[in-house]
């Protein structure tokens, strides 16, 4: 209940970071027309910061967050964003077959038949298809 | 008047083996790319015409009016099976698809979202070849600010999607606006929120935040779930009965209204020129719980669920071609790609085709309709095949749609910066998730943002202050007292049952 309630103040402050700070810094001003081009963010930041206040003040509905598993899917989070990178740095053939063998071994995938099919074969799969057949370009 | 010779010399010449081998074709790689997340039909088609330009005019726009259906259909597979939309137009299937899938029931799942989308989409190709000229008048005369008006209207339908808590339903709405102005305003083309990357100029790419919100945030859930043991990514009990399997008659006789309504939006969503089927989708869900005699079970699985999301985006495709036809504007993408490859035949879409290429057209027309038979007896077979491949180990299952999801942003957004911004909006799409906002309201918010603020800068300059000019639209004011009467109904009045119900519990 109070990671509920705390939720409606987390919204609130960030409506307020916005409507301060990043809506200021982050759009020009113009002083003609009717639609400016933070009239629009301003009334959804208003919205939150109003419905935000509300949720803390009125908390209804609930909130579960699983710590153990929210630590986990970070985890694979940051697999993905590391693979990405790799992708980057060194093309879709080397960080496309890391990103799959590191994922299914963490994972606890240890049979050899499917780790061959997720890290050699659906790369390559994707490679044939995008690659060599669309002749679209791959990171 | 069109002589009948022509509608039957056009039906002849779409019903040859020929013709027929060219629609299927292109419905069986629009069923393949459109359960791949992120590539979708539309990139299929793009990439498609080239290949179209040696085929005569028929059986190339036949061929990619099969990739827009079977994407229609593809799409729904993996958002029922692993709970990952294929394509945005799919996301709201998965309110209940996927609980389906948990309770064992795949394959009813998918057999339903099939047969709702070919009735959808046939109903809407009938109301395409019945009705076009006079609905395409009609659609025309939604101006900026009748499209204002439906979009507060399309808003206040959301109302009834925000769950148990009107407060953080208002934040996830708020929200997706917010997100949804990021690029260049509509009125100055000024920048807003981009932070030095000009890859937002365009906004955030859809496909990115759809894809990470709906799709990459579940699979990092379900991969964080995975401890131990490793099972198929989909678990069908062995003595499973045959109900479970197959969707009987009287199963979707008893949808037949809300399939009926969900087509009849989507159709209305597709005639009018930027709209998209993600929005009828979702309206039509909204109406089919609001509807519903007992609306608690929506969202745990809910057959009503799957047809009402399904006839409704598929409805859309057919819709599209009406103002594109009749007059030459394309109503979406997909609709712009036919409309190019028309041209690259020599054809000018506009109010003279019927006059000068009736035959073609109605020939079109029958291609149409063999489509949806093709579309339901490929699909019949390909969910089949996908329900099977789905109960290979979620070890490889997940790992395997992240990667694939990835490549598709990449390959929809036309580079890496795509799948950053997809991860950033899984992580978003996590917390929500976790913390009790609604997912699917934010997307809605996001998906009819742009255009609100579009149709709300154009409205504004017609009014210039002047609010008795509003008399002059009363389309926009019935919208605007519809909008004012679902509010209460989808939200107030749901809310006041929901605690009357607590109450006597």
């Amino acid at each position: 209940m109070i990671l509920n309630r705390l939720s409606g103040l987390f919204a609130a402050i960030v409506g307020i970071i916005l409507l301060f700070w990043v809506i200021p810094n982050h759009t020009e001003t113009v002083d003609y027309g009717w639609l400016r081009p933070a009239t629009l963010p301003k009334i959804t930041v208003f919205i939150i910061i109003i419905a935000g206040t509300v949720h803390f003040i009125f908390p209804r509905g609930t909130a579960e967050l699983d710590f153990a598993s929210a630590g986990r899917s970070a985890l694979f989070l940051g697999i993905g964003v590391a693979g990405l990178w790799l992708m980057n740095i060194s093309g879709f053939s080397i960080g496309a077959p890391v990103l799959m063998l590191a994922l299914m071994i963490i994972i606890g995938e240890r049979r050899w038949q499917w780790l061959l099919s997720g890290v050699i074969m659906l790369p390559a799969f994707i490679w044939l298809c995008v690659d060599y057949l669309l002749k679209r370009p791959l990171p | 008047m069109i002589d009948l010779n022509i509608i039957l010399a056009g039906f002849a010449d779409a019903f040859t083996l020929y013709n027929l081998f060219f629609v299927w074709f292109g419905i069986l790689i629009g069923q393949l790319v459109g359960a791949v997340p992120g590539v979708g039909p539309v990139m299929a088609m793009a990439i498609a015409i080239p290949f179209t330009f040696g085929l005569d005019p028929l059986p190339a726009i036949g061929f990619l009016v099969g990739v827009n259906k079977g994407g229609l259909v593809g799409g729904a597979i993996p958002a029922i099976l692993i709970n990952t939309p294929g394509t945005p137009d799919a996301a709201a299937t998965t309110l209940d698809g996927y609980p389906m899938t948990k309770k064992g029931q795949p394959e009813k799942a998918t057999k339903m979202a099939l047969y709702a989308s070919v009735t959808g989409d046939a109903f809407s190709d009938i109301v395409l070849i019945t009705g076009a000229p006079l609905i395409a008048t009609v659609a025309l005369k939604m101006g900026p600010i009748e499209i204002f008006a439906l979009m507060i209207f399309a808003f206040s339908i959301i109302a009834g999607l925000v769950g148990d808590s009107m407060a953080k339903g208002i934040v996830t709405a708020g929200l997706g606006l917010f997100c949804a102005t990021i690029g260049l305003d509509p009125e100055n083309s000024t920048p807003r929120f981009i932070f030095g990357h000009f890859e937002l100029y365009d906004g955030v790419p859809l496909v990115s935040m759809a894809l990470g919100m709906l799709a990459v945030a579940e699979i990092f859930r379900r991969l964080s779930l995975i401890r131990g043991n490793i099972g198929a990514a989909v678990i069908v009990p062995k003595s499973q009965k045959k109900a479970d399997r197959r969707v009987s008659w009287t199963e979707f006789w008893a949808c037949k209204y809300t399939i009926l309504r969900g087509s009849i939006i989507g159709t209305i969503m597709g005639a009018i020129p930027g709209l998209d089927s993600s929005a009828a989708a979702f309206m039509s869900y909204a109406t089919a719980k609001q509807a519903s005699k007992d609306p608690d079970s929506f969202g745990k699985g809910n057959i009503h669920g799957i047809a009402a999301t399904e006839s409704a985006n598929s409805s859309v495709s057919g819709a599209n071609l009406i103002p594109l036809l009749t007059l030459g504007i394309p109503g979406n993408i997909a609709a712009a790609l036919i409309i190019s490859a028309l041209m690259i035949h020599g054809i000018q879409p506009g109010p003279l085709l019927f006059k000068e290429q009736g035959q073609l057209i109605y020939g079109l027309f029958c291609s149409l309709l063999m489509a949806n038979v093709l579309n339901l007896f490929s699909g019949l077979v390909g969910l089949r095949l996908w329900t099977k491949v789905i109960k290979a180990p979620e070890s490889i299952i997940f790992p395997a749609a992240l990667l694939l999801c990835m490549i598709g942003v990449y390959l929809a957004t036309g580079g890496l910066f795509g799948v950053a911004v997809m991860f950033i909006f899984a992580l978003l799409g996590y917390i929500m998730n976790a913390l009790g906002y609604s997912v699917i309201v934010f997307v809605i918010a996001f998906f009819l943002g742009e255009r609100v603020e579009l149709s709300l800068s154009q409205s504004l300059n017609i009014i210039d202050g002047d609010l008795k000019i509003l008399l002059n639209h009363p389309v926009a004011l019935v919208l605007f007292a519809l909008a004012l009467i679902s509010v209460y109904w989808f939200g107030l009045k749901s809310k006041k049952k929901i605690t009357a119900k607590n109450s006597k519990a």
